[in-house]
């Protein structure tokens, strides 16, 4: 296990990675590392990422950008999935129909069961 | 002589088009706005919105209403659809767009939110526009103490028939 930049925190798991946001927020003071950490994993060949965002308790347009720019990046080789969101993460998902886009799961562990499979 | 007819988008089509304009990798970035068009003469209007937060529609006895029609970002090339949404403005009902920044405002427990939004339009009924963006402002200001804002706040209001008043 190994800790980038102290926000996030990576971990391999079977064919997923899971990548930690260790931050409660995810706005523009995060979004921009986020995104270059994505960048780097993505260039390093993961295709298929498990975004845990169980310890966020607000995102905003930046944190979703970062996210969305990811699955764009991955394209239709690889798959970003989004685990953990809860309370008004879970709304904003859903205010920006983000939670359509996405594949959304309760915890890590059934996000990484979808990934694997 | 040659007459270019202007081309009208209804709020959906228009969304689809920048949807496909502006692709994530354009600009490296997504963005979310409202598109609203009102009929000035009827009230009617359309609206459609790209992950923007859900234009309100401020009754003229206070009911607040919001508009959900619309779909995701801009940017995301067609991943999903469009919806739009239609409705009607009648005399001294108002419509406000907003960027989150006013709803995710926070002071040092809390975050603003869409109900403080709401007490606030609800006791600006019958306002001008402006008073209406005036009291938002104001209150968001009384939230936060006067600290300085995380993010930008714009807020646009529009009064129908308000000029003829």
């Amino acid at each position: 296990m190994t800790k980038t930049k102290i926000r996030l925190q990576e971990q391999v798991d079977g064919k997923a990675l899971v990548v930690k946001l260790l931050d409660s927020r995810f706005d523009a003071s995060v979004a921009p590392v986020v995104k270059e950490r994505f960048a780097e994993l993505i260039r390093e060949g993961h295709q298929r990422i498990a975004l845990d965002i169980s310890q966020v308790e607000f995102i905003d347009s930046t944190g979703l950008s970062a996210a969305v720019w990811a699955l764009k990046r991955l394209g239709e080789d690889g798959e970003l999935v989004i685990s953990g969101a809860h309370g008004a993460v879970m709304s904003i998902l859903r205010l920006t129909r983000l939670d359509k886009v996405f594949r959304i799961f309760p915890d890590t562990e059934m996000a990484i069961a979808a990934l694997s499979g | 002589m040659q007459v270019k007819q202007r081309t009208a988008f209804s709020p959906k089509e228009m969304l689809e088009k920048l949807d496909r304009e502006y692709p994530i990798e354009r600009f490296d970035r997504p963005f979310t706005m409202s598109y609203l068009v009102l009929n000035r003469k009827s009230g009617e209007f359309r609206c459609s919105r790209a992950g923007h937060p859900m234009p309100i529609i401020i009754r003229r006895g206070g009911n607040i209403e919001s508009i959900e029609a619309g779909g995701t970002m801009i940017g995301l090339d067609r991943m999903l659809p469009f919806d739009e949404g239609v409705g009607r403005l009648n005399h001294g009902d108002s419509i406000l767009l907003y960027s989150d920044g006013v709803t995710d405002c926070r002071n040092l427990s809390e975050t603003y939110g869409l109900e403080r939004l709401y007490s606030v339009l609800r006791r600006s009924s019958g306002c001008s526009p402006e008073a209406l963006c005036d009291n938002i402002m104001a209150d968001l200001l009384h939230f936060n103490s006067g600290a300085a804002m995380e993010d930008d706040n714009t807020i646009l209001a529009l009064t129908y028939g308000a000029s003829q008043e």
